[in-house]
């Protein structure tokens, strides 16, 4: 093998020169969507013992695999699918692929306390609440929004009613059922309503 | 006893001492301080249960671990002190808690709960004391604009520098859950600034 690739150097080099050229131009070309699945391996480079006619095969079709025997860059695979107009959330990307990363919908890190809608819907949160942890030992929104601490911090108190079990007992701390503030109060990022929302509240909370 | 001392310098020359002695010196040096390099590597920390299962979890959901920029805060660099004098100390009283760990003090997650305060307690009282050297190392008040930064960031950052607060002071439980609290006395929640 070694022997027959020092003898046919210069003629190996060629057809993999070629081999390049082709692979490159054929990635060139594949820029509209085709309606059949065509899948191309591009910059792959495979010698092996009928590679000149690898060289000339690949321009068109895919040649039947050949004997790999070094891989020097990795092989980039792109295939298009076309699913007649209906698209996963991932796109028309095959499972190979990674999907192209999705606009996120940014969450503005402070804003103006947001208008409620309804009669007694909770507040919603006009920051970001990242990393805030809610658990049996520690409850970080208290931190800014306990009655001890609401006017150093200046946030808005949290409510009477949020002391008060089920039967309305009155507690001496949050109820229970209140202390995972984020079951109600969520904060918002600016997105457009998936379906169109007609609710308008009644006129004397306007 | 001089004479003796004289004696055997003569019979090694002087220089061949010294060369001998600059040599063990080197490898011991060298090899002294990986040792130190390889215990303050995050693989190192996590390397047993106690912190893999607990603090590390736990701290794998925080922005010190995965953010937009990129950079990664790791045990070490919150924990050990980057000067060389602060990382001896920090590194001689770590041979207690390699005698905790024999001793099994947090080998179950509920003697890590229970023994949570204590740990969190001397992490804080560390910290405060450093004026939070470690935070700084990577966040200077010094180098911060107020204007880029949030709301609510920004008037407290500027109050409580003024009134000499450090970074612990009112950034605990960032990085791991926050421990119980209830059972410090009103003075140790003063110490701490929790209210
Ligand atoms: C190795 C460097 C490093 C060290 C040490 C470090 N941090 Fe950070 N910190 C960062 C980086 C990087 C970010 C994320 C910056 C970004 O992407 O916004 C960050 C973010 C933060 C944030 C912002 C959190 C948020 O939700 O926006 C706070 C608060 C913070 N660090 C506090 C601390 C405190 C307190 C300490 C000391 C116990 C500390 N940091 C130690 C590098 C470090
Ligand atoms: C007086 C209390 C206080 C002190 C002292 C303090 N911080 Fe903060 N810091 C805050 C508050 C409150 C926030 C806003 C928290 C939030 O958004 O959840 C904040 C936010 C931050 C942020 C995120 C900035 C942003 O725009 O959201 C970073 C980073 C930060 N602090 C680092 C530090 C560092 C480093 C130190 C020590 C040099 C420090 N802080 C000292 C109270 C403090
Ligand atoms: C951003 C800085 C930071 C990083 C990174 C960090 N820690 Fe911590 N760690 C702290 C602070 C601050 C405390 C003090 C308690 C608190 O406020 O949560 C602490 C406390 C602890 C405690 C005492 C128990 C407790 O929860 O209070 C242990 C154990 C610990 N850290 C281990 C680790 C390990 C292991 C890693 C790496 C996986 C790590 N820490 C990474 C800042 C950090």
């Amino acid at each position: 093998m070694r022997a027959y690739i020092m003898k046919n150097k210069v003629v190996l080099t060629i057809a993999l020169t070629f081999f390049m050229l082709g692979s490159t131009t054929n990635t060139l070309a594949e820029d509209t969507p085709s309606a059949t699945t065509k899948t191309e391996t591009t910059s792959t480079e495979k010698v092996s013992k009928e590679a000149p006619d690898v060289a000339k095969k690949s321009e068109q079709e895919k040649a039947p695999e050949p004997k790999k025997v070094k891989v020097m860059t990795k092989p980039i695979e792109k295939t298009v699918y076309d699913f007649s107009g209906v698209n996963s959330l991932r796109g028309n990307n095959g499972l190979k692929e990674m999907a192209l990363p999705t606009k996120s919908k940014q969450l503005p890190a402070d804003r103006a306390p947001i208008e409620r809608n309804y009669f007694q819907q909770p507040p919603l949160v006009p920051h970001r609440v990242r990393e805030y942890q809610i658990t049996i030992n520690n409850n970080k929104c208290l931190a800014c929004h306990s009655w001890k601490t609401y006017q150093k911090s200046g946030a808005t108190k949290i409510s009477q009613t949020h002391f008060e079990d089920r039967e309305g007992n009155a507690q001496s701390t949050v109820a229970a059922r209140r202390y995972f503030c984020n079951q109600c109060h969520v904060p918002q990022v600016d997105a457009k309503p998936l379906v169109e929302n007609e609710f308008k509240p009644v006129d004397d909370l306007k | 006893m001089f004479a003796r001392t004289k004696r055997f310098l003569s019979k090694r020359s002087v220089i061949s001492v010294v060369i001998m002695g600059f040599i063990t010196g080197v490898i011991f040096w060298g090899g002294f301080n990986t040792a130190l390099e390889i215990t303050n590597t995050e693989e190192f920390c996590i390397s047993c249960h106690e912190m893999k299962e607990n603090v590390y979890v736990e701290y794998r959901q925080t922005i010190h671990y995965q953010n937009r920029t990129g950079v990664r805060a790791t045990c070490p660099d919150c924990h050990v002190p980057k000067e060389w004098t602060h990382k001896m100390i920090r590194k001689i009283e770590a041979s207690r808690e390699v005698f905790h760990k024999i001793l099994g003090t947090i080998d179950t997650p509920k003697k890590f709960r229970d023994y949570r305060l204590t740990m969190a307690k001397s992490e804080w009282r560390r910290m405060k004391k450093a004026d939070s050297r470690e935070c700084r190392n990577c966040h200077e008040y010094g180098s911060m604009d107020y204007s880029m930064q949030s709301r609510r960031a920004s008037p407290q950052h500027i109050a409580g520098f003024k009134e000499g607060k450090t970074c612990i002071d009112c950034h605990k439980g960032i990085a791991h859950k926050m421990p119980d609290t209830k059972a410090l006395t009103p003075e140790e929640r003063k110490e701490f600034n929790l209210n």
